[in-house]
């Protein structure tokens, strides 16, 4: 119930901006600019190349305002400029050499997720292993089950929004899903009771 | 040959989806509660179960570090700059669209902007306060502050790319 | 209702024709605020800047003096290429300022001199010419496969 209202209240929202209220822009984007950016970097796993895509995702949000029909629920039709986004920066080719190195940023990051749980230096390695691990499976899935798993894993959403997001059916979105969960589990199943 | 369509078998009815749905918690609670006492016995459901929920906790733990603080401001510019760029009609156009929707009929909408047009050519050509060429201006708005720091890093990028020879050369 | 819109029309017409031929021959340009910035005294640019955030303000009046430094004709070359720039697409241009970001990231330090003269050899050249420069034993020797990709994707959006 909660996520329709506030789907609703999104909708609204993007009305209010196609009417040129700049205050409810600044509101969407303050929602929603975390989860796109997380997605996108999850697609493209680097950083700068995340909130450039993600500054073209609100451009174009910001320039199809005129159009907007709320047709279908906000999220999903964010995630599907998203998607589109984040599937043709990939098609161009321009991912493999911007990746970040998994040996740099990631153990940076890791070093400071774990600072405050201050865990022993040995538990840190195995987490960052882990870490380095997780992120280049993802990375090796082909880029439609790639977005189709972190749409389902980290936004929550469900067959028929993925569906909606990457313009194909919702079979397709099983068997999408089907054979990522089937590569991470083959590449994952082993961290089961580690770390 | 074994008849699966009536078995309590998930895997072996080929809907593993219901496996995943279950792994990820989203299966209504009458559907999960008798898959548990399954999944705790079936030698095929147990062992898929497991693995899925070690994946989702692989992925869990990937946390993405927060959105840099300059993010907003970045895009606001942009936005800004996009809108300054775009003729002024347009932008009229696009905010009228939006207010009134399909009532704003292009039928209406030429003549009006015809019009508009008259008008705007007239009070250009007549227009007693126009700044002549050259003039300094010492008015700057936080908008075109923005056009110039990013001009001045746009220059300084160019320029970064070109060896120090150009420089030495010119 | 359509004689109404035919007389309003020609009307527009008209009145547009008119316009146009009335125009002054040079119209006065708005100068860009950047240039704005730089005829401005420097008391005066005091005072635009005083509200910016000081990292930003600091950066913007370094950046600023460099210029100011900088011979009259390298002045001239430099906004000439800011303003061939200006008039790509958005899009081109965002996709230089990622490939320059990318070419400051990932070029190794002691490449990047190097990079640079390959990147002004290779802007002069046609796309065919790159192709051969860029596969030629000596390339091949310095730069990696990613490196001249990069090289290649940064002369074909590089403005004039």
């Amino acid at each position: 119930m909660m996520a329709v209202a506030t789907s609703e209240h999104d909708a609204e929202l993007m009305l209010r901006v196609r009417e040129g209220d700049a205050q409810s822009f600044a509101l969407l984007l303050a929602k929603h600019r975390g989860p796109v950016i997380h997605f996108l970097y999850r697609m493209i796993q680097n950083r700068a190349v995340a909130e450039e895509l993600a500054q073209e995702v609100f451009l174009r949000v910001y320039r199809s305002r005129a159009g907007y029909e709320p047709t279908a629920k906000f999220t999903t039709w964010l995630f599907r400029i998203a998607s589109h986004v984040a599937l043709n920066y990939i098609r161009d080719g321009k991912h493999e050499r911007n990746q970040e190195s998994l040996d740099g940023e990631s153990a940076e990051g890791i070093a400071r997720q774990v600072a405050s749980r201050a865990p022993t230096v040995e538990q840190e390695m195995v987490r960052e292993v882990q870490l380095a691990e997780v992120r280049r499976t993802v990375e090796l899935l082909p880029a439609k089950q790639r977005a189709a798993v972190l749409m389902h894993k980290y936004q929550e959403m469900d067959y028929a929004q993925i569906a909606a997001a990457l313009e194909c059916s919702e079979s397709a979105v099983k068997s999408l899903l089907f054979r990522a969960y089937e590569t991470l589990r083959a590449k994952l199943a082993h961290m089961a009771g580690r770390g | 040959m074994k008849n699966t369509k009536g078995s309590a078998c998930p895997m072996e009815r080929g809907e593993e989806e219901i496996l995943l749905r279950y792994c990820a918690g989203t299966l209504a609670a009458e559907g999960a509660g008798p898959l548990d006492e399954h999944v705790e016995s079936c030698p095929r459901c147990r062992p898929w179960v497991r693995e899925q929920r070690a994946v989702w906790q692989a992925l869990e733990s990937w946390k993405v570090e927060p959105v840099t603080a300059e993010f907003d401001a970045a895009l606001l510019a942009r936005i800004a700059r996009e809108e300054e760029a775009r003729p002024l009609w347009r932008r009229w156009w696009d905010r009228a669209k939006g207010a009134w929707g399909a009532a704003l009929d292009w039928r209406v909408a030429v003549p009006a902007g015809a019009m508009a047009l008259l008008l705007v050519v007239g009070l250009t050509m007549e227009n007693p306060f126009r700044q002549e060429a050259g003039e300094t201006m010492v008015k700057l708005e936080a908008r075109e502050i923005e056009q110039a720091e990013r001009a001045l890093e746009d220059l300084e990028m160019l320029r970064q790319l070109e060896p120090p020879e150009e420089e030495q050369k010119l | 209702m359509r004689f109404l819109r035919r007389v309003l029309l020609l009307w527009a017409l008209g009145g547009a024709a008119w316009g146009l031929w009335a125009q002054p021959a040079e119209p006065a340009r708005r100068p860009h605020p950047l240039e704005k910035l730089r005829r401005m005294a420097p008391e005066e640019r005091e005072r635009v800047l005083r509200n910016m955030p000081p990292e930003r303000r600091q950066m913007m009046e370094e950046r600023l003096e460099r210029w100011e430094r900088m011979a009259p004709r390298r002045k001239q070359h430099l906004d000439g290429r800011l303003s061939n720039f200006q008039q790509m697409k958005p899009e081109q241009q965002q996709a230089l300022r990622r490939l320059a970001r990318r070419f400051q990231e990932t070029m190794p330090e002691g490449k990047r001199m190097e990079g640079r003269r390959a990147l002004t050899m290779l802007q002069r050249l046609d796309p065919e010419g790159r192709k051969r420069v860029l596969g030629s034993a000596r390339m091949r020797e310095r730069f990696s496969d990613e490196e001249r990709e990069l090289l290649r994707e940064m002369a074909e959006n590089m403005p004039d």
